[in-house]
C-alpha cells in the first residue's frame, strides 16, 4: 500500500510539473469544449431556423387577387411569371434555386363562381427544405379559400365545421436531431477523457518500457501488481481530473448557452415542433443529472485509464502501444453514434459491456432514457473491470516475454 | 556469495529471429548448464563474443526472466522461489536499465529508495556517500533528460546502488561509457570488492576481464569453456595472456561444432 503510493506519487509528479502536459490535459479541453458546445448550440439553431425564417417566394402565373392577398397577409412573396418563362422556373425549382410555382386556369374565379370545377397546377420540390415549407403555405392558404368557397354555397361556415382538429407532431426527423445531438454531445465527452489517458497511459507504461526506466523499477522488491495498481491509480486519477475539466467545459458552455437555450426550447414546445424543443432541454441539464453525469464521467476515466494501462503493457514500444490502443479511441468514436445509427436506445445488456456501456449510459442520459438501474450497472461494471485489468497489467508485468 | 549450478534458459525464437534462419519454428539455449561461483570480496568476470549468453545468465540471477533449470543461490537465498528477497539484496547494472528523463537524481533517489522500502534517514545516508562518489552533488536537481550521457550513467548507478546491496552485477560495466566515467565505474567496483561484496560483470573484452577480476569464466555459444583465475587458465591452456587462450578455446569449440 505504501509502495503504491509512492509509484502513484510519482505519475502524478511527472504530470503536474510538465507545463505542456498540464495544458494538453487540462486547458485544452477546457477551451475546445466551451467553443464546440456553444458552437454546436448556434450551429443547430441556425439549421432549425433558417427554414423557420426563410420568406417562401412564389411565382404566379393567373393568380385571383384574392389568393394573392391571403398569401401576402401571411408573409409570402408573390411575383408575376411569364407563361414563357415557365421552363426555366421548373429548372430553378428543381435546383433548389426557386421555392415555388403555381399556374391557375386563365379564368379560375369565373368558373369557380359558376360552380365549374376549376384547376391550377403547382411545381414544387419534396427534396427542398424551402420548397415544401412554400407548398405547405400555399395549401393552407388555398384550403382557406376553399372553405370560404364551400361557405358560401351552403350559406354560413358554422354549418361546414364538422369537427376540429388538434394535432401532436411526431415527426422522425426530430427523433433524428435528438439522437445525432446526443451522440455527438456523447462523443465529445469520451473522446476527451479517452484521449486524456491515452497520451499519458502510453507514456507510463509502454514509454517507460522503451526508455528502459520500467526495468529498473522491476529490480526492485517491489509487488508487480502493487506497481500495476500504483500505476493505473495514478492515470485514473489524471483521467478523473481531466474529466472533470471536461465538465466544466460542458457547465461554462452551458451557463454561456442558457437562456439562449431556454428561449428556443421554450419557442419551440410552444410552436408545433415538440421534438426540436426536447434537444434544446436535453441540452440544459438539471442537478440531479449533472451529478449523474459527473459520475458517469468518473466511471468513463477509471475505465479508461485501466484498459490504457492494459494494453500499453502488452506493448513493447510506445509505437507498438499507439497501434493497439488507437483503434479503441475510434470504436468509443463511433459507439457514442451507434444509437444515431440504430435508431434505437441503448439496451439494458449494453451496460454490461466495458467501456461502450460506459459511452452508452452517458449518452442515454443525455438523451433522457437513463435509469437508475442501469446507472448502478454500469458503476458496479465498471469497478469490476477496472480492478480486473489492474490485475492483467501486473500479469504483464511479471510476464518476461512481454517485459524482456 | 553467488552460487549458480546448471543453469539453462531457452528462448522460442521471435518472428524475426525466425524470418533470418528461414525456419517455421524453433528455440535457441541461450544458457546451457552453466554453474559457476563468485565470492564476496572477489570481482567474477563472465567473459564471451557476443551473443555467448552472458546477459542473459545476469539476468536470470537479477531474478528479471526465469531460468528453464538450474539454481542462483544468493547466500542462502533461492532466486527462483524468493525474488523480492534476492531483489533486496543486489542490484543489476547494465545501459540497458535507465532512468525517467522527467526527474531530477535527488527525487529518483528517494524514489527507488522508497521502493526498496528503506527509511528516509538510510537513503539520506547512501545519498550523502554515492552522491559523493559519482560527483553528482553539484546537478541533484537536474533533470536526467538535461543530462549529458555520462551524467545520467554515473546517476543510473547510484540510483540502483540506493539500497546498498550485497551483490552487485554489472552488464558490460564500460559499455557506451566515456573514458572518463568508465574509469570512475572501474575504480568503483574495486571499492566495493575491498568492501567485501560479490561483484559479477560480464564481458567481452579481454582486458577488463584481465585487469579488474579476480575470477573469470568464457561462455561460448551458452556453455562454459573454461573457469578460473588468470593464471590457471593460462596454465591448462598454455597460453601467454587471455587473448590467446580465448581464440584457442573459441576454436576448439567451433570445431567440436562441426
Ligand atoms: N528475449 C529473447 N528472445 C529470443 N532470443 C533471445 C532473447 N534474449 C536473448 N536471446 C538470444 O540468446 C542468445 C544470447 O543472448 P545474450 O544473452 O544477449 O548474449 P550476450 O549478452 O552474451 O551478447 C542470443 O543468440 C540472443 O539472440
Ligand atoms: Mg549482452
Amino acid at each position: 500500500m505504501n509502495k503504491l503510493m509512492v509509484v502513484l506519487k510519482k505519475e502524478l509528479k511527472r504530470v503536474y510539473s510538465d507545463k505542456k502536459i498540464m495544458f494538453n490535459l487540462f486547458v485544452l479541453p477546457l477551451i475546445s469544449l466551451t467553443v464546440i458546445y456553444s458552437a454546436l448550440g448556434m450551429f443547430l439553431i441556425s439549421t432549425i431556423t433558417d427554414t423557420e425564417e426563410h420568406q417562401s417566394t412564389i411565382y404566379e402565373i393567373n393568380m385571383p387577387a384574392v389568393i394573392q392577398d391571403g398569401l401576402e397577409k401571411n408573409n409570402i412573396k408573390v411575383i408575376s411569371a411569364d407563361m414563357n418563362d415557365l421552363e426555366k422556373h421548373e429548372d430553378k425549382i428543381k435546383n433548389g434555386e426557386e421555392d415555388f410555382m403555381v399556374v391557375f386556369a386563365p379564368d379560375f374565379i369565373e368558373e369557380i363562381s359558376q360552380g365549374v370545377v376549376s384547376s391550377f397546377k403547382t411545381y414544387y420540390n419534396e427534396a427542398e427544405d424551402y420548397s415544401k415549407k412554400a407548398y405547405q403555405q400555399f395549401s393552407s392558404v388555398m384550403g382557406q379559400y376553399e372553405k370560404s368557397v364551400l361557405a358560401e354555397r351552403v350559406g354560413g361556415v358554422e354549418n361546414l365545421t364538422v369537427y376540429e382538429e388538434s394535432s401532436v407532431q411526431l415527426a422522425k426527423e426530430n427523433i433524428f436531431i435528438i439522437k445525432m445531438v446526443s451522440g455527438l454531445v456523447t462523443m465529445m465527452i469520451v473522446m476527451f477523457i479517452f484521449a486524456g489517458s491515452m497520451q499519458q497511459g502510453i507514456d507510463m507504461i509502454a514509454g517507460e518500457k522503451e526508455r528502459g526506466s520500467l526495468a529498473t523499477m522491476l529490480m526492485t522488491p517491489t509487488d508487480r501488481k502493487t506497481l500495476a495498481a500504483g500505476k493505473v491509480s495514478g492515470l485514473s486519477i489524471i483521467a478523473v481530473f481531466s474529466s472533470f475539466v471536461t465538465f466544466i467545459g460542458i457547465i461554462l458552455a452551458l451557463l454561456i448557452n442558457k437562456s439562449f437555450l431556454e428561449s428556443r426550447s421554450q419557442a419551440f414546445s410552444e410552436g408545433i415542433d415538440q421534438g426540436i424543443s426536447q434537444v434544446f432541454k436535453s441540452l440544459q441539464f438539471g442537478f440531479d443529472k449533472i451529478i449523474m453525469l459527473l459520475i458517469l464521467m468518473i466511471m468513463t476515466a477509471i475505465i479508461s485509464a485501466s484498459f490504457i494501462c492494459y494494453l500499453s503493457s502488452r506493448a513493447k514500444t510506445v509505437k507498438e502501444a499507439g497501434t493497439l490502443i488507437s483503434p479503441f479511441y475510434i470504436v468509443i468514436m463511433i459507439a457514442a453514434y451507434i444509437p444515431y445509427i440504430t435508431q434505437e436506445t441503448p439496451k439494458f445488456f449494453s451496460y454490461f459491456v466495458p467501456l461502450y456501456g460506459n459511452v452508452a449510459s452517458i449518452y442515454s442520459l443525455i438523451e433522457g432514457t437513463f435509469n437508475i438501474s442501469s446507472f448502478i450497472v454500469c458503476c458496479l461494471m465498471t469497478i469490476l473491470y477496472a480492478g480486473a485489468f489492474v490485475f492483467f497489467t501486473g500479469k504483464s508485468f511479471e510476464n518476461e516475454k512481454v517485459m524482456f | 556469495m553467488v552460487k549458480v549450478t546448471n543453469l539453462t534458459k531457452t528462448f522460442s525464437l521471435n518472428r524475426k529471429q525466425l524470418k533470418e534462419k528461414g525456419i517455421k519454428k524453433g528455440a535457441i539455449i541461450a544458457v546451457n548448464n552453466v554453474s559457476f561461483e563468485a565470492k564476496s570480496g572477489e570481482i567474477f568476470a563472465l567473459l564471451g563474443p557476443n551473443g555467448a549468453g552472458k546477459t542473459t545468465a545476469l539476468r536470470c540471477i537479477a531474478a528479471l526472466i526465469n531460468a528453464d533449470s538450474g539454481n542462483i543461490f544468493l547466500d542462502d537465498i533461492n532466486v527462483g522461489t524468493m525474488k523480492n528477497e534476492a531483489r533486496k539484496k543486489m542490484c543489476f547494472l547494465t545501459n540497458e536499465l535507465k532512468l525517467d528523463d522527467h526527474f531530477s537524481a535527488d527525487y529518483l533517489f528517494d524514489f527507488f529508495g522508497k521502493l526498496h522500502g528503506l527509511a528516509q534517514e538510510t537513503i539520506d545516508e547512501n545519498k550523502k556517500i554515492l552522491f559523493k562518489e559519482f560527483d553528482i552533488e553539484q546537478f541533484k536537481h537536474v533533470k536526467i533528460g538535461k543530462m549529458s550521457s555520462g551524467m545520467k550513467q554515473k546517476t543510473a548507478i547510484a540510483v540502483n546502488l540506493v539500497h546498498d546491496p550485497e551483490i552487485i552485477i554489472f552488464d558490460e560495466p564500460t559499455n557506451g561509457l566515456d573514458v572518463i566515467t568508465a574509469r570512475a565505474v572501474t575504480d568503483y567496483l574495486a571499492k566495493l570488492k575491498k568492501s567485501g561484496k560479490t561483484v559479477i560483470v560480464s564481458t567481452h573484452i579481454m582486458s577488463i576481464a584481465e585487469k579488474m577480476s579476480d575470477r573469470i569464466a568464457v561462455i561460448i555459444d551458452g556453455e562454459i569453456a573454461i573457469n578460473g583465475t588468470l593464471s590457471e587458465i593460462l596454465d591448462s591452456t598454455s597460453c601467454e595472456n587471455l587473448d590467446d587462450a580465448f581464440f584457442k578455446l573459441y576454436k576448439e569449440r567451433k570445431k567440436t561444432d562441426e
